[in-house]
This record gives structure tokens, sequence and C-alpha cells, in this order.
């Protein structure tokens, strides 16, 4: 029978491996659903084994989960998601599920509710459980205790639904027994409360205090916001289902990726991951000692349940990956929670479902799983497994006793009993028991600090302050019991009897991150002092390059500015003459009312250099006329140096804001014939900005003499550009538009002439474009164009009938196509002038079929991943695979394991046809008649922020907007034009194995994957010619570097190194026929302080190393010293003797965490 | 403004519009339900939440048996007469515009309007604009046959709010009692400007401890509703006598479930869930289903065709 059952299982695992392949390309094969199927996929670390907890029939869909005081289980979980159906009736449900026998597989479970739509989080507590469900925030009370819930409340109501997966979620208790949830991007909430009105666009945490009612905005932004923990000092951190940033540190009040209206953002620990879920830190006796303190998230569409350390720097943290708790291959394994149960080991919900998507694909798709769910629990075998109090029935001292728990669920479970207790009648008892418990702890003891700050958050939760602790705790010698009561001092702000004094002493704070906590806690304050106060955190810091305070500090100069600016100007607030705090809080939220008091400093030469920059960037973006004027002046006296900053200032103002200095600028012409081009430059481009005309004589001579130098000229080219209605400066422009000696001022004079006389423009830039040799060059003429209305049809009209060359045409169709804009007339015309072809091709299902299945039989990844890579193609250019490349589109690493290769052929084929969450063109239309496209990043209050189709970020200020639509998706069409339809079938192969196959799996292993290497220039090769090959270590000007990636298993191929450089050794000229060139490259790093760097190496041959200019002996594997700042490894690389491809690993030592390797482009 | 200079002069805008609101109250025009009226539902939590318990419906269904009826309710969470939670994308003017055309398209003969509350929360400083745009709605709206009711928002009580030990919740509510009652008034004035019906909810905060009939202390729940239902339906019905509809027996309360299975059938037609798949920017993925949401309204107007045989079976009307 045994026998049977395993020939059973292997005949059906046989399927399935097949199954699992198929899936993919088969539009209608899914796996069999059999639990052990899949768990035969799982992959875990040495020592830890997985087995079943829970599954279908019992369970279905599991959305989220968290255990009770009992030990059971609660699931929410819907089998209506993702939409309703015309008569379908909502009957989704909260599950409890009971491991009775303590055995590790659930033994019953129970329907607590039913009849809801789509709960997307569950919590339970206060006799019952909180539930999210579609526009309401619901509390179920289980009256009698059978499990099966009694009454229905509508606890909050005005969620917005605009999205069923980012609909309220993500419940959670925090340490101080207040609950978190949170909500996604596209969500936009508006709650009522008895204490006023609640509203949050977009994604973010919110906090509530569900017996008070009181509700608010714990952090803002993240795409998908979901996960949410505490580590034991009460630091919150957070994931992002949809974001690629990984681990998210969240600093109170602050907003990250996406938020609404947020001016600037802070950034994920783990930049260039794949989407994470859920989030749980390990702090359990029942795992080995190196796993405390983990942080546990799903990467859901990569199969996999991740693991992550992080370690301190500075204020904030970093964050590493480690080996995958779970790793699997199975199409419908979707781990979307993780919880530590109550015998220490880690729940996994698993949502099971070969079809993850949401938008992308239909709603009714037949592939959508409806039925299944698990609960897998992974443990470590012969860990340790805490015994379960039996909360309800302690004595008040047992239970507040259990805080002391080295287990954080049972620490967690008995806040809350304490607090429920409390609430029922027990509450002078609670808080004599924890009284009691607080002041004879021994103060030897491990975990000492831990257990007072239990107590202290004890306190919060029973809603009862207690200044003494609270006092004592901020005085406490461990840093993160300093840093979490801080932010408990806000909680009871308004019951302490001087609050911000006893913030005093933490604002300065040896630890930044207890500075960081004080600074955001000051933000409660009303008195206009508390701006002075929290600005000396910038003082005798070990490092200005900490993120988090700094933002932490812009972030409490905005809140405050009410306050303190009134003060300012009044002059009881001064920052004690603190020059550089005074910047601090301008540039934070900079006034026009606050800029005498800098242009007052600059005129005394009262500003220190380090500040320079950051107070003119307020006088540019504040400075009303008559401030400008009194720069001007500062400007005309002063000698070249500090002229040039403040004449870059008052052209910002005049670019950005349209505001010149007032009085009279008759002085301002000795700056053009000054004897710096630099100064001569920006005075032309300063007469431009201002449309000051009196100069425009001037300028008109200097733009016709040949005697003017090329940089100069250009620029006062582009200053007449400025004056598009008058006729001098056009007709200038129009005489300059063939003077071929000079193609660039002809460029700049056509697009000058395209703003002035389109037409006449457009008849100049085809002609310019029809002799163009090199293509790149028409780039910035194709963008004037296309920042005009009328520009493309114009220029359409012009070129009909006429040729230019192919390549040309073809920039101006990738212009035109990453423009986001409806072109079609024309791209056409382009096509037609340059003789290329460019349609989307659009396949039939059966054509796609047919293409699928030439894909999976023909398409080689190793040869589409040589595609991917290609330069002329530029996929790298917007599309990142996993650290390295940009990040204009999605981030391609674990494409393979989440999208199916139709629609990855479609994507390639059309690219237009479906488009991913969050990368929509923003097509807007300004009043200046400039029409901008590109993602929109954020918007701030004053202006919109779109990353265009090169990467850059393009800031539209809101006044001028008069449009804005959203276009199509920034990835042009046709780029598969000039590939061969081989060629596709192995871009395609190679996309779909991302993230599935092995070697297409981005580990998390540190690999080197951005590097530099030295162009084959005639100077390059002539300087290592003439001094050696160490010079390529040096900063040189003859030499200039290209970027280049790793590919995805992270090695360096030879293939990317150019090595025409000529060197004789030994007689032989080793550039000759048939023998390989020594070729140059480097990469950079980061180092936070003073340790070792550790590198390992694939295979050393044919290496030579140096380590920022100093050489190194190659070995496999090399401790190199590393002091703080940045550290550069250059490599000469001999072709000759090294076929391999190069690996490098860097590590650190145990306890060190001082590198950063560089992400993005 | 300190305190008591603040309190002086609500007391005085106070004096002013309760002054009004004596005039218009002797010649308040008296309201009954016609054959087939349309009636929209307006406003905030106060009226989207009635859609989940039914009994303002299921007593004026009852009172008016026979009269075909219908009832939309369109309210939203926290909203104003700004359409301030009603922008989703876009900016509350644009939420405005389509509540505009939403409601044109219902084509209504009465509106109750359930507005003022959350303004109640923003102290008096935008009560002038209120009243402006208030007119504005109601002219944007505003049909011949279309009739207006305004109710009052809620009357919060300080033993039926959660307890504070962080805030002097007397005086936030003294702050919220303050506005309130000025924009009772204002209501008044809107009332005879529009020969509307006023109905304040408020005595049934004086009849009843305020703990039973809200939740906390600001939302109505199952005994609020049921309460408010009498005093809306004595004013939009005075011809009926309410003590001879019976709400208890099981068809009245069958009545009840079908009332708000229509209303969850009707949220899922105007407010579903995706939108922005469905109908908003994203549409060009999942727009193809946007084909079922219509597929709600035969099901809406199959029990509403139920709701009306069910009313005068109860009431013995033909």
């Amino acid at each position: 029978m045994l026998t049977m059952r395993i020939l059973l299982l292997l005949f059906m695992f046989l399927a399935v491996g097949i199954n699992v392949a198929l899936a993919q390309r088969d539009l209608k094969d899914i796996p069999v659903p059999d639990p052990e199927l899949e768990k035969a996929t799982f992959v875990l670390p040495e020592g830890f084994e997985v087995n079943l907890f829970a599954a279908d029939p019992q369970i279905a869909k599991p959305i989220q989960m968290n255990f009770d005081p009992e030990g059971r289980l609660w699931i929410a979980s819907s089998e209506v998601y993702p939409q309703i159906e015309p008569g379908q009736e909502a009957n989704d449900k909260i599950l409890i599920l009971q491991d009775k026998d303590g055995d590790g597989v659930s033994d019953e479970t129970k329907v607590f509710a039913g009849g809801l739509l789509i709960p997307t989080g569950i919590e339970p507590g206060d006799g019952g459980a909180y539930v999210g469900a579609s526009t309401e925030l619901l509390h179920f009370t289980d009256k009698d205790g059978d499990g099966e819930a009694d009454e229905r409340r509508v606890v909050l109501s005005g969620f917005g639904t605009e999205d069923t997966h980012h609909i309220l979620h993500t419940l959670r208790w925090g340490q101080e027994g207040l609950l978190y949830m949170s909500q996604s991007i596209y969500i936009h909430s508006h709650v009522e409360t008895p204490w006023g009105v609640k509203r949050l666009n977009a994604g973010g945490i919110w906090q509530f205090r569900p017996e008070t009612l009181q509700l608010d905005v714990f952090a803002r932004g993240l795409v998908n916001t979901w996960g949410t923990d505490f580590n034991q000092w009460g630091v919150t951190f957070a994931t992002d289902g949809a974001g690629g940033e990984g681990i998210n540190y969240m600093v109170p009040g602050a907003s990250y990726v996406t938020a609404y209206a947020a001016p600037r953002i802070l950034q994920g620990l783990n930049p260039g991951s794949p989407k994470h879920c859920s989030l749980e830190i390990v702090d359990s006796t029942h795992f080995p000692d190196d796993w405390r303190g983990s942080f546990i998230a799903n990467d859901f569409r990569g199969h996999r349940v991740c693991r992550f350390v992080l370690k301190e720097s500075g204020s904030g943290f970093v964050s590493q990956e480690q080996q995958e708790v779970i790793k699997s291959d199975h199409v419908a394994f979707r781990p979307v929670d993780v919880k530590v149960g109550p015998d220490g080991a880690l729940y996994i919900a698993d949502w099971y479902n070969p079809i993850i998507q949401h938008g992308e694909v239909d709603f009714r798709d037949e592939r959508r799983d409806h039925t299944h769910g698990r609960i897998w629990r992974v443990s470590y075998t012969g860990g340790k497994k805490p015994e379960l109090p039996k909360f309800r029935q302690l004595t008040c001292e047992e239970l507040v006793g259990q805080l002391a728990s080295p287990d954080a669920w049972i620490r967690r479970q008995a806040k809350r009993v304490i607090k429920e207790r409390g609430m029922q009648g027990e509450r002078a008892e609670m808080l004599s028991a924890l009284k009691h418990w607080a002041r004879t702890m021994d103060n030897t003891a491990p975990g000492y600090h831990q257990r007072r700050l239990e107590a202290l958050w004890t306190y919060q939760a029973l809603d009862e302050v207690e200044p003494e602790l609270l006092d004592s705790l901020l005085r406490s010698t461990n840093a993160d019991a300093r840093a979490a009561a801080s932010r408990v001092v806000g909680h009871w702000w308004s019951r302490l009897d001087n609050p911000q004094q006893m913030l005093e002493l933490r604002v300065q704070d040896e630890h930044p991150r207890v500075r960081l906590e004080a600074v955001r806690v000051l933000t409660h304050s009303t008195d206009p002092h508390a701006i002075e106060l929290a600005l000396t955190a910038l003082d005798g810091l070990k490092s200005d390059r900490d993120v988090w305070l700094d933002y932490a500090l812009w972030l409490t100069a905005r809140d405050l500015q009410p306050i303190w600016q009134p003060a300012l100007l009044g002059g009881t607030v001064n920052f004690g003459g603190n020059v550089t705090h005074l910047v601090f809080a301008l540039k934070s939220a900079g006034s026009s009312e606050t800029v005498p008091l800098l242009a007052k400093l600059l005129a005394e030469d009262k500003l220190p250099a380090a500040d320079l920059g950051d107070a003119l960037e307020v006088v540019s973006q504040f400075g009303s006329p008559e401030e400008l004027e009194k720069v001007l002046g500062i400007a005309l006296s002063a000698p070249p140096e500090r002229a040039i900053p403040l004449l870059q200032t008052l052209l910002r103002a005049g670019k950005s804001r349209g505001v010149r200095p007032a009085g009279s600028l008759d002085s301002f012409a000795a700056l053009l014939e000054a004897d710096q081009p630099e100064i001569q430059s920006l005075a032309a481009r300063c007469v431009g900005a201002w449309k000051f005309e009196s100069l425009l004589p001037a300028l008109d001579i200097m733009a016709k003499s040949e005697a003017t130098l090329p940089g100069v000229r250009l620029a006062v080219v582009e200053a007449l550009s400025d004056f598009e209605n008058n006729d001098m400066a056009v007709n200038t422009l129009a005489a300059l538009v063939d003077s071929s000696a000079l193609p660039e001022v002809a460029r700049q004079a056509i697009m000058g002439l395209v703003r002035a006389r389109p037409q006449q423009g457009a008849t100049a830039a085809v002609a310019w474009l029809s002799r163009l040799e090199t293509p790149t060059e028409a780039q910035p003429l194709f963008a004037v164009v296309l920042a005009r209305k009328d520009g493309p049809g114009l220029l359409s009209e012009a070129i009909r009938g006429q040729m230019i060359p192919k390549d040309v045409a073809i920039v101006g169709l990738r212009a035109a196509q990453s423009s986001g804009q409806d072109l079609k007339d024309f791209i056409e015309a382009l096509r037609v002038a340059g003789n290329v072809s460019t349609e989307p091709v659009k396949l039939m299902p059966e054509e796609m079929l047919a293409f699928v299945d030439a894909v999976a039989k023909q398409g080689d990844p190793a040869r589409g991943e040589e595609i991917y890579r290609r330069s002329d193609l530029a996929c790298l250019k917007c599309h990142a695979i996993g650290p390295a490349g940009g990040q204009v589109g999605p981030n391609m690493l674990s494409l393979g394991s989440t999208a199916q290769l139709d629609y990855i052929v479609e994507s390639l084929l059309d690219p237009a046809a479906k488009v991913k969450e969050g990368f929509h063109t923003a097509v807007v239309a300004s009043s200046d008649g400039q029409v901008y496209s590109g993602i929109k990043l954020r918007e701030t209050d004053r202006d919109l922020i779109l990353r265009d189709a090169e990467d850059r970020e393009l800031k539209i200020p809101l006044d001028s907007i008069e449009e804005q639509n959203v276009g199509n998706s920034l990835m042009p069409a046709g780029l598969t034009a000039s590939l061969t339809t081989q060629e596709i079938y192995d871009l395609a192969a190679f996309l779909s194995a991302l993230g599935k196959l092995p070697e297409y799996t981005v580990t998390p292993v540190q690999r080197v994957r951005l590097w530099e290497v030295l162009n084959a220039t005639p100077e390059a090769a002539y300087q290592l010619r003439r001094v050696s090959y160490a010079h390529a270590a040096s900063d040189d000007p003859a030499f200039t570097w290209s970027r280049t990636y790793s590919n995805v298993r992270g090695y360096f191929s030879l293939e990317d190194l150019p090595s025409g450089f000529v060197k004789k050794e030994f007689g032989q000229n080793r550039s000759a026929a048939g023998m390989r060139g020594v070729g140059f490259a480097r990469f950079t790093f980061e180092a936070a302080g003073a340790g070792v760097a550790i590198l390992k190496f694939n295979d050393i041959a044919g290496l030579q190393i140096w380590h920022n200019g100093l050489p190194l002996e190659a070995a496999p594997e090399m401790n190199v010293p590393v002091s703080m700042g940045p550290q550069r490894f250059t490599f000469a690389i001999d072709a000759g003797q090294r076929q391999t491809p190069l690996d490098v690993q860097i590590s650190e030592p145990e306890g060190q965490t001082l590198i950063q390797l560089p992400t993005g482009k | 403004m300190p305190n008591v200079l603040r309190r002086l002069c609500l007391f005085t805008l106070f004096l002013l519009f309760s002054s009004a609101g004596l005039a218009t109250a002797q010649d308040t025009p008296t309201f009954e339900f016609r054959e087939g009226d349309r009636v929209i539902l307006l406003g905030n939590t106060l009226i989207e939440r009635e859609q989940l318990y039914g009994d303002w419906e299921q007593l004026l269904t009852l009172a008016n048996a026979g009269k075909h009826v219908t009832f939309r309710n369109l309210g939203w969470s926290a909203d104003t007469v700004w359409a301030e939670s009603r922008g989703i994308f876009d900016a509350p003017e644009k939420g405005y515009e389509r509540m505009i055309a939403q409601i044109k398209e219902l084509n209504p003969t009465v509106v109750i309007f359930g507005y003022g509350g959350v303004e109640a929360f923003d102290g008096s400083a935008r009560q002038e604009a209120f009243l402006t745009q208030f007119r504005k709605l109601i002219g944007d709206i505003r049909t011949p046959e279309c009739r207006f009711v305004f109710l009052t928002p809620a009357v919060i009580r300080g033993y039926a709010v959660p307890v504070r030990r962080d805030l002097n919740v007397g005086e936030h509510l003294e702050q919220y009692e303050g506005t309130r009652a000025a924009v009772c008034g204002l209501l008044q004035t809107l009332a005879t400007e529009t020969g509307g019906i006023y109905i304040d909810i408020a005595p049934v905060f004086a009849d009843f401890p305020t703990q039973r009939l809200t939740d906390n202390g600001l939302h109505l729940n199952a005994a609020g509703y049921q309460a408010t239902g009498r005093i809306i339906t004595a004013a939009l019905s005075p011809q009926v006598k309410l003590d001879e509809i019976d709400l208890t027996s099981e068809l009245a309360q069958n009545l009840r479930t079908d009332i708000r299975k229509k209303n969850e059938l009707y949220f899922h037609r105007w407010r579903p869930q995706n939108f922005t798949y469905l109908f908003g920017f994203r549409q060009h993925e999942q727009g193809n289903n946007a084909v079922e949401i219509p597929q709600f309204d035969p099901l809406v107007a199959e029990i509403e065709t139920r709701i009306f045989d069910l009313a005068k079976t109860i009431r013995g009307v033909e």
C-alpha cells in the first residue's frame, strides 16, 4: 500500500514537473494541486523542515493571518477575490484554525464569520476580531466564546476600494497596543471619527487606538504597503508588495515611494529587490541564535520565503538578504503572509495560485484559482518549543511576569491580554502588578532594558502615563531604550509636565537614532523654540551622510514651520546665531518671507562654504526681485569664483520662476565682456532668461561674431532663443541654422527657430537632419520638437517628400515612441523619410500559441541574454535585472517566475498592450505650450515630478499644468523591429527564464554588478603606452569610461571589455590578429567607515588589481582594509591569459556592515 | 480667538439663525410622497451607513406603500458639499462633477441631504463657504419637480464618546456643538430658500441616551437609525400614523432584509470595487469586465419589485 502510494506520488511528481514547465507556456494547464507535490519542490536551509499545517478544502485563499492568545490561528480568506460577479453572493470568511494536540498540524477549522466581501485583514482582539473588508474596519464579537461571531460592528468606514488588492489590510498590534493597518497606492480613504475626519490618499500605514477611536497616519507611501512589524525595541519596518526596495525602515511620519503629495521620500534598505509582501521579525527561542532578529518576508512572485539580516548604520539600518527560508519552483506556491506561532515556528500562508496578477490578467481568467490555499509550518529540527501560557487564567502578577519572556510571541500576547483585562475591570490590579514588576526587576539580568521598555509600552497600552519610568528610560544606558522611550514622549505629549525638556538631551544623543526619534517627536510642540532644539541634532555628528536623520529634521522643520517662521521673522527665534541651523530650516521649509535673512548673510559674507549651496537654492526658489537685486549687486563686485554661483542662482530664478532682479540692470552689460568664458555664458543666459531686451543688440553681435568662443556662442544663441517675439533675435537665429562649422550652434539656432517660427524651424530642422552624420546628435532637436504641441505636426509636414538617414530617423522614432504621446502621423512621416518599419505586432490567439511554442522549442536564453545586453536595444537602460540597470521600467528580476510566456511575448511585440502598475505615462501639457511625458514619481504641493524615458526627473510646476492625461507605455513599440524572429524567440526565452532557472536568477550573494570599462580611444591607448597599466587606476582625463553590467548570474563578460589598446610585451604586438589584448574595468562602492572588504574571485588568471590607485596582489580571496569613503578597484584584464568571465563577490567580516554596493544605472 | 469670544460669536450666530428658524417653522411646507418618486439620499457617513441598516427606507416604504417610491443611497463617508471624499484619483472638483452627472442621470424628484456633520468639525471658518457651495450644489441638480430635504448633523454627547485621557473632550465637543448649531441654522435657511423640508434629528438624542443610539457618540447604530427614521417619516409622511405600522413582523423584517440587499447591489453598481481597472486609468486592462457592472441593474429592479409588493401586502393596500 505504502509502495503504491509512493509510486503514485512519484508518478504525479513527474507529471507535475512537466506541468510546471508547461504552465508558463500552455494557456490552459495548471499544476496538480496536491500539497505533497508542492512540498516536494521546497528547498530549505540545512536543519530546517517544513510541514503542512492546514490546506484546502478546510481553508481556501488565505490573505492575512494572526494568532490569538489561545494559540489559535485566525485567517481572512476570500474566494470572491478579485471582483464580485453580478448575482454572486459575497460569502468570504474569517476562519479559526487550532492545533489542539500541539503536533504542528491544525485539528479544527471553524468559520468565525461569513458573509464578507473580500476581507483583507484580520487581527484578533477585544473579545473577537478586527477585520478589514471593503470600505470598513469591522469588529466581530464572540460573546459566548464558541468560536463563532455573535455581533458585527462597523468600527471605521470610508476606506477606498479602487483596487481589491490594496484595500485596508495588514492589521497588526503594535508594541504599544495600537492597531496598525495598511492601505496601498490606489486607495483613497475618508474616515469620520468623533475627533474629526482623517483622509489618506494613496498608500500608507494607519495607527489606531480602537477604544478611543484615535486614528492617525503613521507613515505614507509604498506601492503596496504590505507587511509591518516592530523589532524588540519598537522600531518599525515595512515591506512593499509592489515596490523593489526590500525592507523599509519606517520613520514616524515619513513618506516613501509613491506617497501622495510628498516632496521628498525615504528609500528602502534593499534597492533592486523583487517585490516582498508581509513581514515577521523572528524573535523566538525555537530558532538558532543567528536567526534571532531576522526579517522574514515573502517573494510571492519568485516562490520564495526570504530572510534578511539588518544591522545599524547611523540612525538607520543596512539590510542583507540571506539564504531563503523556502525556495521553490512550484508555479502556484504564493507565500503571502508569515507569522511566528505559539510554538515558535514560522507559519506561512500560501495563497496557492498559478496566476497572481491583478490588472494584467483578466478578472475572469479561468486560470485564477478560487478554491485552494495552504498554511505551511517551518521549524528547526530539535528547536525549543516554548510553553503556551493560559493567559486569561493567570493572576495579574503572573500575566505581567510573561512580559519577561524571551519569546516575542508570548510578550505580545501577554500585553494584549493585560490590556483587555485592564479594560474589563482589572485596571487597578494590572497597573499595580505592572508597577511592582517594573520596580523590582534585576538590573543586572540580561534583557533588563528591553523588559523595562515592555513595562513602559504596557502602560501606554493601558493609556496610563508613567512619567517616572519614562524619564528613567530616556536616561537609560541602552540607546535602543532611549530611542523607544523618546517616541513614547510624543504619545503622552499633552499629559507630561515638560515634554520638550525631556527631549533636550536626546536630541543630541550619542546615538543618531535616538536623535532621530526625538527630532520627530518635537513635531508635537507648539513652542517656536522647538525648531532650535531640533536642529541641535545636526551638531557633533560623526557622519554627515545620515539620510534618515537628515530627513527627520527636514520633516520636523516643515511640520513646525507655521510656528517658527513668524517667530524667526519677529526675531524671537534666531538659532543662537548658528547659520548652519538657520540654513537647514530654510532649505527645508523655505518661503519668500525668509529670503531677506539669507540675502543679508550673503552680503555680509557670513554663509559658511558648506551652507552656501543650500542657501542659494532657497534664494533661487523664493527670492523676490528686490532680494535678487541685492544678490546681483554682490555678484557684480565679487571675484569670479564667488560670482559664478550667484549668477547661477539668478539664472535659475529666471528660468524656473520668470523672476528677474529689480532695479536698473545697466551694469550687467560688463559681464558679457568678462574675461572668464563661464561668466560670459552665464550672463548671456541670464539676459535670455530675464528677457532683458536692452542687451539684445550686444547678444546679437556676439552671436554673429566668429571671434566669440564656441561655448559662449552656444550660450548666446540659447539666450537669443528666449526672445521668440523679437525679429532681430529670430533673424539672427535663422541666419545661423546653416553654420556648418559649428553644428551645435546650428542645432541650437534651429531649436530656437522652432520655438519662434515653427514652420521655418521645421524646414531648417529637416535640412539639418538630412545631412547629419552622427545620429545621436539629433536627440535634443527631436526633444524640442516633441515638447511643442504643434511640433510633431510641423516636422511631419516639412519632412514629407524628403529623405533623412535611416539611423537619424530611428533616433527620432525612439524619441517619439518613448514620449508616451500619440504621434501616429509623425512616426509614419519619419518612417517613410528614413525608410524604417516600426509597427507593433499584434498576434491572433492561434499565432500566439504557435509563437509561444516556438519560443519554448527554439529559444535560447543564453543568446537571449546577449540580445538583452545589446546597446542598440538599450533594454538595460530602462529595465534593471536585480540591482543593476535603469529604473524607468519594471525590474525584470523574477519576470520568468511571475509572468506567463504569452504575456512576455505580447509585451515585447506590442508594449502598449499591457502596462505594469506604476509604469503608465503621464502626459502633461503646460501653459507655456510644452508637453512633458514620463512616469509619475511624486507630486509636491508645488510641482509634479516625472521620470522620463532617459531616466531623468522632470519637475513641472503645478500652476503651469493645463491638462494631464494618462499615456501609453514609455517602452517604444517596434524595438524588436531590428531583430530577426529567431532573436525574438531567444529574447523571450531569456526573459521567461529570469528568476526561474538557477543560472538566470539573482542570488542574495553580494556581487559586483555595475562596472565601468575603459573606452579604447587613441588618447587612452597613448597614455597607457606612455605610462603603464597602473595609470588606468588614475583619474587621467584622457580616459573615458562606459557603464556595463555583469550578467544575471553576476558574471562580468570579457566580451564587454574593449581591448583595442596596443601594448608590446616580449616583442609581441598583443592586439595583432589572433591575439587578444588587455582591457580595463573598474567598480566602486562606498564604505561607511574603516573596516575590511573581503573580495572573492572565481579565477584570478590574467588579473591585475589596484585599490584606490595602489596595487594589490591578486589572490582568490583578498581581505582589503578600507577607510570611510569611496573605494575604487581597477582591473587590468589580459584576455590572452584569461577566458573565463569575472565573478567578484564582496562580503564583510562577521559583525561589520560598512559596505553598500551601488545599484541602478 | 479666545474661547469666550468665540463662544460669544457662535451664540450670536445661533440666535440669529434660530430666530430665522422660528420664522420658517411656522410656515413649514408639508410634504407628501407622490407616485413613482425617485429619492436620492446624499451626504456623508450618516447617509452612507443608512444603507447597511435600511430602517429609514423601511419606514418610508411602508408609510408610502403602493406609491412605488425608489431610494438610491449616494452617501460617501466624510463627504462635504465640496464632494471632498469623491475625487478618487482626481481633485474633489472632478468628483463633484461626476456626482452631479450621476444625480442628473437618476433624475430625482426628492433629494434628502445629510451634509454638515463633517463641516461642523471644521470650526466656524468655512460656514459662509458652506452655504455658498450648498446653494451651488442645489442649483446644479435642481429641476422643477425636485424637492429637497435637509437633515441636521448628529448631536454628540460627552458621555457617549470614548473616554480620552489625553484630550479635553468637553472643550472639543463644545466647539463641535457650537458649529453644528450654526450649521443647522444654515440648513434652515436653505430649506426656506428652496421650499424644502428641514428635519432636525436632534430630538432623538434628547429622548434616548445616545450610547444606545450610536456606536461611538457620532455614528448611528441600528437603534439610532430606527429612532431617526421615525422622525424623518413623521416629517415626510405626516398623514401616516406611525404607530399603525408593525415593524417587528416577519414580513416587515423581510422587507428590511430586501432593502439592505437592494442597497448592496446598488452599491456594487455605482461604486464598484476595482474602479481603477474597470473605469479608471487602467481600464485598458480590465475595462472589458466593466460590462458586468450594468448587470446589477436588473438585479436591483427585480428586488425593488419585491419590495413594492411586500410593502403593499404588509400595509394591505392595492
